[in-house]
């Protein structure tokens, strides 16, 4: 039989193969804004007579771009300079960007980005210097051509890696962040393409001078005075050398964006206004009545072109800008992406892993189970003594079926009597063979032989069964763990940016806020801050401010502040539990034993959830104790990274029928206790019954499910409840229960107990097992107590 | 701990008496396991009537015997335990894979049924 190892083979898909029809390409806002781009910046000059940004931004393109997509762009750059070069000139254009082209796409093509933005300037200040100086017919030689030709190669090469940085936010398009460093250069671009927009006068209104007005308005209202004010001071600035607009106008911008951004706080009136007073005040304090009048035209027009645009565009514009969303998206979703990715290759490695376990186990063993058979003993009778007797043909050919009935009839009394004597032949074969006693060994011979050989057959199909289950084991763990890891890195990005905004304002010292969905229910709010100087915010103030972001209430369940910590406190903040349990504890190990094999664990798996797990290994001592211990730390390792607890229960039987050629199993009794909802819910494996006292009625909690280890696949059955306080959970263990005199016996203690303390209760149970059977313990006695009371808000704060 | 073993039309009829704790429990396992490797057993019925006493040693040689059994198509029976060993078998979650019957009798019945 053929053997698999790795890979597992696929499953194949019925569906047959269609032709696929590939979509129409949907039309991306580069698509559109590149092409105006290059005929603007083909159309735009310094002074008349300088042209700078064509060479600049295709340079830019090609870098950024590749030959490929820049060729698009390279076309419309040329029908801009068609557009205002005389025709004497378009050949020399046309030979200058067309070198640059192919000089740009060959030098640059392998080289980081980083090199690109050295490469680049040089390659086009050369380009343009060396076209300038051979190629241009009015170059003459004098020191102003010279001085032009190396102002207009200059320029090409800084605005080259000025465009170059502004390309990743424009190939970006919507939705993507810009980053401080992209900002600027970007409103470079969009100034120098405004400078060859073609001027035209929609009545008394100035179509391209409205167009700079609503880009100062919107970058302010987007990005904050500081950015307001940059942009309108670079806007300024190259208009003003590139159209000749008057000097005062950079002022303008600037004072415009700059107020503007700081009134946004107040929405888009706010901003508005802002940005019309600071125009109208420099309007008429530096400029002429008339200039001030077109001014004010294009202000309105702007500005109600900026009411009407939809608020929701303008927030995406304003998250693309935010300094805080930014920070806080690159912050958590970067290392989010790296670590999903991660956990996604590990996903699909321990799904290969566990399917070619899998499969490995289907196909080992034979599919029938080996059975000795009489019949097939007569079948292999060798009839050695036979070869030279003179009836053999007799005997195995004419009186076949005789003799074969009589080999039936022999083997079945050896089989029941394990011995076969000459009385027990029949007796027409015995008259008739003449060897008997030779026929009789060879028999007895044959009969042991196939007895041994099914033994040995029934071993090895019983060997590889236990592989198989063992195999299964192991690619059930690791199925189980593919499907543990299909938990996405998860975190409310909503109210994290919430919390750490209003910590932020509140001048508070924060570094970093985490809100985290917590078990499906809740959330949990990791906060990381500066040490403060004793006025202890992690108390007074940020649980009331993340009250009043999530709505909900949250006390500081964890702090760690100190050296060790870097200097810093790492606060977590937790929903406030109802409820908190008081544990009482009581052990006692079998005579005779150094240690008992019975363990337990007392844990909070998860915020608000608490685990009280009790295991009996099986026997008594070390190596129980040993093994009983494993199971409740792999227990809880599986329940704190998330693992459902039937899964986690799964996950630790696979484990333990590895090793399981000892048959040792073991019992669990687990209670998950949810301090929020109020709720226990409990698991057993094997374990006796569990005891829930409320008020003067006690509640038995049986299980009647299979102890771990055993491989057998059954439905389990789990138990749930409610808690309230006072309620008294009690979990022990069966040498326990057994010495105590049964569970009614509990149940009457229990009944009796006046609001002992757990620990008393779990003592009492103890000497009350001692007692009754003259201080001998004969096996191992557990004992956990639980009562349950409401927590109050101090109780639950950390200080 | 006292075990007798009869092998009966392929089902193997083991009588324990006494405890089965332990330091038992490993005997028991070598003795059925003899048992079934040399004789063709298919069932296995545990009368447990005179069991007294029986801890997870004991329980688990019961479940290892029937995993054992199973894989060769076979089935397990637990007869005349008492109320005390019920109980335990019970919460064990024994009664929900193998077959609880108050006599050995009753595995002839048993059979037929389902046959």
């Amino acid at each position: 039989m053929e053997t698999k190892i790795y890979p597992f083979a696929r499953r194949k898909s019925n569906v047959k193969a269609r032709e696929v029809k590939r979509p129409l390409k949907k039309l991306k806002p580069g698509d559109i804004i590149f092409p105006v781009l290059a005929f603007s910046l083909g159309r735009a000059s310094l002074a008349g007579d300088l042209y700078p940004f064509g060479p600049a931004f295709l340079g830019a393109a090609v870098a950024y771009l590749g030959p490929g997509e820049a060729f698009f762009l390279f076309v419309f750059l040329l029908l801009g300079h068609i557009f205002v070069l005389p025709e004497r000139y378009l050949i020399y254009k046309f030979s200058q960007l067309l070198v640059l082209f192919i000089l740009a796409g060959i030098l640059l093509k392998n080289l980081n980005f980083k090199k690109k933005t050295v490469v680049l300037p040089l390659v086009v200040f050369g380009v343009v210097a060396f076209f300038g100086v051979y190629f241009d017919k009015t170059f003459s030689g004098t020191p102003l051509d010279f001085i032009k030709i190396g102002l207009e190669a200059s320029f090409s090469a800084i605005l080259s890696v000025v465009f170059f940085l502004a390309f990743p936010a424009l190939k970006g398009g919507p939705g993507r962040i810009v980053t401080g460093e992209e900002l600027l250069p970007l409103m470079f671009v969009i100034g120098s393409a405004l400078i060859g927009f073609p001027g035209f006068f929609l009545g008394p209104l100035e179509v391209k001078q409205t167009i700079i007005h609503l880009t100062v308005l919107l970058t302010a209202f987007s990005g904050g005075p500081g950015l307001g004010a940059a942009g309108g001071a670079v806007l300024g600035v190259i208009l003003c050398f590139g159209n000749g607009l008057p000097l005062e106008n950079i002022g303008i911008y600037t004072f415009a964006g700059l107020l503007s951004g700081i009134f946004r706080q107040f929405g888009k009136i706010g901003a508005l206004i802002g940005f019309l007073l600071a125009d109208v005040v420099l309007a008429f304090y530096l400029q002429s009545l008339s200039a001030a009048k077109g001014l004010a035209y294009q202000m309105l027009v702007a500005s109600g072109i900026f009411l009407l645009i939809p608020n929701r565009n303008l927030d995406g514009l304003k998250e693309m800008l935010d300094s805080v969303t930014r920070k806080f998206q690159l912050f958590m979703d970067q290392p989010r992406e790296i670590a999903r990715e991660r956990m996604n290759e590990c996903r699909e490695l321990f799904l290969d892993l566990g399917n070619s376990f899998l499969e490995l186990s289907a196909t080992l063993g034979p599919e029938v189970i080996p059975e000795f058979r009489i019949e097939e003993v007569v079948e292999r009778f060798p009839k050695e003594t036979c070869q030279n007797c003179t009836f053999i043909r007799l005997c195995w050919e004419r009186e076949f079926f005789g003799t074969y009935h009589a080999l039936l009839e022999m083997l079945t009394i050896l089989e029941n009597k394990g011995q076969l004597f000459k009385s027990d032949v029949p007796g027409f074969f015995y008259k008739r063979c003449l060897r008997i006693k030779e026929f009789l060994n060879e028999l007895l011979f044959t009969f042991l032989m196939e007895k041994e050989k099914s033994r040995w057959q029934k071993k090895l199909y019983e060997e590889e069964q236990l592989t198989k289950s063992q195999l299964k084991g192991v690619g059930e763990i690791f199925l189980e763990l593919n499907k543990a890891l299909d938990l996405d890195f998860v975190y409310d990005q909503k109210n994290t940016v919430k919390i750490f905004k209003r910590l932020w304002e509140e001048n508070l010292p924060v570094e970093t806020v985490l809100a985290k969905p917590a078990g499906g229910r809740g959330m949990v709010v990791e906060v990381k801050s500066a040490r403060c100087s004793g006025t202890r915010p992690c108390l007074n103030k940020i649980p009331v401010i993340i009250a009043e972001e999530t709505g909900g209430e949250f006390v500081l369940q964890q702090k760690r502040c100190g050296q060790a910590d870097g200097g810093e406190c790492h606060l977590n903040y937790l929903p406030m539990e109802d409820l908190e349990g008081r544990i009482g504890i009581g052990m006692a190990g079998k005579t005779g034993e150094k240690v008992s094999g019975d363990s337990y664990r007392v844990v909070r798996y998860s915020p608000g959830k608490l685990a009280v797990m009790l295991s009996d290994g099986m026997g008594s001592g070390e190596l129980a104790r040993r093994e009983s211990n494993a199971c409740l730390l792999m227990v809880e390792r599986l329940l704190s990274f998330g693992l459902s607890p039937q899964k986690a229960l799964e996950a630790v039987d696979a484990l333990i029928r590895l090793k399981n050629r000892q048959e040792r199993y073991l019992t669990l009794d687990l209670a998950l206790i949810d301090l929020i909802s109020r709720q226990v819910t409990f698991y057993k494996r094997g374990a006796v019954t569990s005891f829930l006292k409320r008020g003067a009625a006690v509640e038995k909690i049986t299980g009647g499910n299979l102890p771990l280890g055993s491989g057998i696949e059954l439905k389990p059955r789990e138990k749930r409840q409610i808690l309230f306080p006072g309620d008294v959970l009690v979990l022990m263990s069966d040498g326990l229960l057994d010495a105590l005199g049964g569970e009614e016996r509990v149940v009457k203690v229990l009944l009796e107990d006046n609001d002992l303390s757990p620990e008393i209760l779990a003592e009492y149970f103890l000497a009350h097992a001692k007692l009754r059977h003259q201080n001998v313990i004969t096996d191992d006695q557990t004992v956990i107590v639980v009562r349950f009371f409401e927590k109050t808000r101090s109780e639950q704060i950390v200080r | 701990m006292e075990v007798e073993k009869e092998v009966k039309n392929k089902v193997l009829f083991v009588r324990i008496t006494g405890e089965v704790d332990l330091k038992e429990a490993d005997r028991l396992r070598r003795e059925v396991d003899e048992i079934i490797e040399n004789y063709p057993v298919k069932d296995i019925v545990f009368n447990l009537k005179n069991v007294n006493f029986i801890d997870s040693s004991g329980l688990g040689v019961i479940l290892g015997r029937f995993k054992k059994i199973r894989s060769l198509g076979g089935r397990v029976y637990l007869a005349s335990a008492n109320e005390k060993i019920k109980k335990i078998l019970e919460l064990s979650g024994f009664f929900r894979i193998m077959k609880g019957i108050s006599r050995e009798e009753e595995v002839w019945e048993e059979k037929t049924h389902e046959a």
